[in-house]
């Protein structure tokens, strides 16, 4: 004979009905203990965005969106960053040329910084300057030669097309 | 007689003091004259601004960022300085610049120029802290740019200002990266740049006080 006491619960489970243990609510935290969660560190680049054709002197209302004032910002921010050019047609510079002026100076590289137009079939920058070789494509079929640009056009690029 | 020489003296020694009071405040405590914006948290690292987690600005030979200020009246200066990190421990400088007005850029990217006041060496901490190098200077009322840079004055070190303050009254930021000065736009402010010294006091102050501490003086000697 057995000697347990008959109950409810007991006899459920000899039927077969699993029993639902419930979980003791403990005061002491056990395997489970409170912990804050470990982010990624947010690493990021800094971004700047080339949305037009023009060349203006660099941190003026007319400047905003330039290669020249993506540039300075830049050299301006610690490490390194990546200038990236619009695909909006109407930005003109898929396929377009972006006219240097003389008069406004080299581009000046001053950090580290990646010029990536690799989302352009085709760009031009031109230091429209008669002393200097022919302008330099920095997309599509042209020239991928960062010393020479930076000897021929003050610009030491980080090529990604 | 013994007792209005004691009087005397007491009203003396008082006039003396209080002639004083004014030149000791002044001189023993260096006041903050310009501050661009508010000390931010402090101990951030140069891997944090380079990544970006916390806005900064490079400060190095190609990159001079500064801010122009206005002095109401003279003032004789001590430290310029602020709050700057970079990757390793090194000397940048600070330069005070004389400007014709609110407009004005320092005439010169080398800062080889007569408008350049006085220069200063400064450390760069490698966990961010508010620092300071010395630089006396007599300056008159006008306008001023406080400038931060390096690969000048024995400066060599390249390093950032951290911008994690808040402006205060809308500063002029400017900076240079050759060939020439520009006005910074709002993408790069709150920065911490500061000039302490003491304010010289205006001969009409020194005269109210002389003619006042008289005045008492001569009282107390008439009433005693």
């Amino acid at each position: 004979m057995n000697s347990q006491p008959h109950t409810w619960t007991s006899l459920l489970v000899r039927l077969g009905f699993k029993r639902k243990m419930r979980r003791k609510h403990s005061t002491s935290c056990g395997s489970r203990k409170l912990y804050f969660e470990h982010f990624e560190d947010r690493r990021m680049l800094a971004m700047f965005s080339v949305t037009n054709v023009i060349d203006a002197l660099e941190n003026t209302p007319a400047a905003v969106g330039t290669l020249r004032q993506a540039i300075f910002n830049a050299n301006n921010t610690p490490g390194p960053d990546t200038i990236t050019f619009s695909t909006n047609p109407a930005d003109g510079l898929n396929g377009g040329t972006i006219l240097l002026d003389v008069g406004l100076g080299q581009l000046f590289i001053a950090d580290s910084v990646t010029i990536d137009a690799s989302m352009l079939s085709s760009l031009i920058i031109d230091a429209n300057d008669p002393d200097r070789n022919d302008p330099v494509p920095v997309a599509g079929n042209g020239i991928r030669d960062p010393d020479r640009m930076f000897a021929q056009y003050g610009l030491e690029l980080n090529l990604v097309s | 007689m013994r007792r209005t020489k004691i009087q005397f003296l007491r009203s003396f020694s008082m006039l003396v003091v209080m002639l004083s009071c004014p030149f000791a405040a002044t001189q023993v405590n260096a006041d903050i004259l310009f501050e661009s914006g508010t000390l931010g948290p402090t101990g951030v690292t140069w891997s944090d601004l380079s990544s970006q987690t916390v806005p900064g600005t490079n400060i190095s030979s190609f990159a001079f960022n500064g801010v122009r200020f206005r002095l109401n009246q003279p003032v004789i200066t001590t430290e310029i300085g602020g709050h700057f990190v970079a990757p390793t421990t090194g000397t940048f400088f600070g330069a005070i610049i004389a400007l014709d007005d609110e407009n004005d850029f320092p005439n010169s990217g080398d800062l080889s120029t007569s408008d350049v006041l006085g220069a200063t060496l400064l450390t760069f901490p490698v966990s961010s802290a508010e620092v300071f190098g010395q630089l006396p200077l007599s300056l008159d009322s006008g306008w001023y740019a406080l400038v931060f840079g390096s690969g000048l004055f024995g400066a060599t070190a390249d390093g950032g200002a951290v911008r994690n303050g808040v402006d205060i009254e809308d500063p002029a930021y400017i900076a240079f990266q050759p060939p020439r000065w520009s006005n910074l736009t709002s993408l790069f402010d709150n920065h911490r740049f500061v000039v302490k010294g003491t304010v010289v006091p205006e001969p009409s102050t020194i005269a109210l006080v002389v003619f006042a501490s008289l005045l008492s003086f001569w009282i107390r000697v008439r009433s005693s």
